[in-house]
């Protein structure tokens, strides 16, 4: 039928992927117009052009309905393409609605290095998205802070993520690189110029200085 | 009570009870479960779930007057119709559920599985979406006189080619007119054809 998942899918965490999102918010998107019309036999390759139509992302609005970020995040559940594909979707940088897509289903259905090798690097994407709020009105995010939430917190978009072993931890064990970060340079420099410039007994540069070190390097 | 059937053995007087030719009302059952066999291979649908290309319009009646009855042809009657199955759905809801059902697919030849899309084909989807999303380069001035001379150029030889394409149609026209008229009423006038016939 048209709600099962392909008949060849792997069970992912020990389940139906389809069970990733909760039972309550899969019959409402089951239930929504934009699934029965839109979403109805679509491919992983037709699945690419509503995507790239997003114009949000964001869980559930106004009367609990679910947005069309969610009806096809769930469709990618049900169909199960690829790790590759997702991973394509995650690189491609042409359509922001598209990489944050392959993000949030990377983020439900991979294991816990790979979500940090492959999500991490879109903490350089400063592009701006679209979110949905429960009342129906829009606010903006960035693509990081998307991706950072994403790494840190429980629940997003209305849906819980699974849990993924800490960062921290990872590197413990010797599965992670300790990450460096961008800012790298500037911060010892800035520790640096700090340093003489407590020699001569001035102030030392505030947190914000640092801020602007940043939008000198990469133009936000 | 056991006296009075104990008379034949065979039967006794329980012959007015039709007998069954077995073997032959075997053979009839055989052959149609056979034919029930052939009948579901058959039914079985062949293509691959497609998604809908057109949008379906669901609103394309709303506000409008519409002349319906209640009672004939599925067609006439207030609602969706669905031209496949014939028959007519009350709500949109309903008929999107029916139009996505696996009955109607299944009379389009359809399966409910959808086709797995390879690495290569979402490689090539996500370049052409590249492609698209490219802005076209913008022209200097010299370059949009030059392509403007080169738009004009194309045109006039375009119009030339035309011209000389309908006189010629022209010639061969009248050509052929002259060719049309009766040979033998020609003969009986005592012309023959312009052209030189050897």
């Amino acid at each position: 039928m048209a709600n099962r998942t392909v008949s060849d899918a792997r069970n992912i965490h020990g389940t139906n992927p389809q069970y990733l999102l909760e039972k309550i918010i899969r019959s409402r998107i089951y239930e929504s117009l934009y699934w029965k019309e839109d979403c109805f036999g679509l491919t992983v390759v037709s699945l690419i052009d509503k995507a790239d139509q997003l114009t949000c992302i964001g869980g559930q609005y106004g009367n609990q309905k679910p947005t069309e970020f969610l009806c096809l995040t769930l469709k990618l559940l049900q169909l199960q393409p690829e790790k590759e594909i997702i991973i394509d979707f995650i690189r491609n940088e042409d359509s922001k609605y598209l990489r944050a897509l392959g993000a949030f289903y990377f983020r439900l259905i991979g294991d816990s290095v790979e979500i940090y090798k492959y999500l991490e690097p879109l903490l350089y994407d400063f592009r701006k998205l679209r979110r949905r709020l429960p009342d129906g009105a829009y606010d903006i995010i960035h693509m990081d802070e998307f991706i950072d939430s994403l790494l840190r917190d429980e629940r997003i978009c209305d849906t819980i993520l699974p849990r993924i072993l800490k960062r921290q931890v990872l590197e413990e064990n010797e599965e992670l690189e300790p990450r460096v970060s961008f800012l790298e340079d500037e911060l010892e420099q800035e520790a640096l110029a700090a340093k003489e410039k407590e020699k001569s007994s001035t102030r030392s540069r505030s947190y914000s200085s640092v801020r602007k070190g940043l939008y000198r390097i990469y133009n936000i | 009570m056991s006296t009075a059937y104990k008379g034949s053995e065979v039967g006794g007087d329980t012959n007015f009870r039709r007998t069954w030719d077995k073997e032959e009302y075997e053979k009839k059952a055989l052959e149609r479960e056979r034919e029930n066999e052939r009948a579901k291979i058959k039914e079985k649908p062949t293509e691959l779930l497609k998604a809908r290309k057109e949008k379906l319009e669901l609103d394309k009646y709303l506000g409008k007057s519409q002349v319906v009855q209640t009672t004939g042809s599925a067609a006439k009657q207030p609602g969706f119709y669905c031209k496949v199955c014939d028959c007519t759905i009350k709500d949109s809801v309903n008929y999107l559920d029916h139009i996505n059902g696996k009955r109607h697919q299944s009379k389009l030849n359809r399966t409910m599985k959808v086709e797995r899309s390879s690495i290569e084909d979402v490689r090539a989807k996500l370049a052409k979406l590249k492609s698209k999303k490219e802005p076209e380069k913008e022209l200097t001035f010299d370059e949009r006189i030059e392509k403007a001379k080169k738009d004009e150029e194309k045109r006039k030889e375009l119009r030339k080619s035309k011209k000389k394409e309908k006189r010629r149609r022209k010639r061969e026209q009248e050509e052929q007119d002259s060719e049309s008229i009766n040979p033998e009423l020609a003969a009986m006038m005592g012309f023959k054809k312009f052209k030189s016939s050897k």
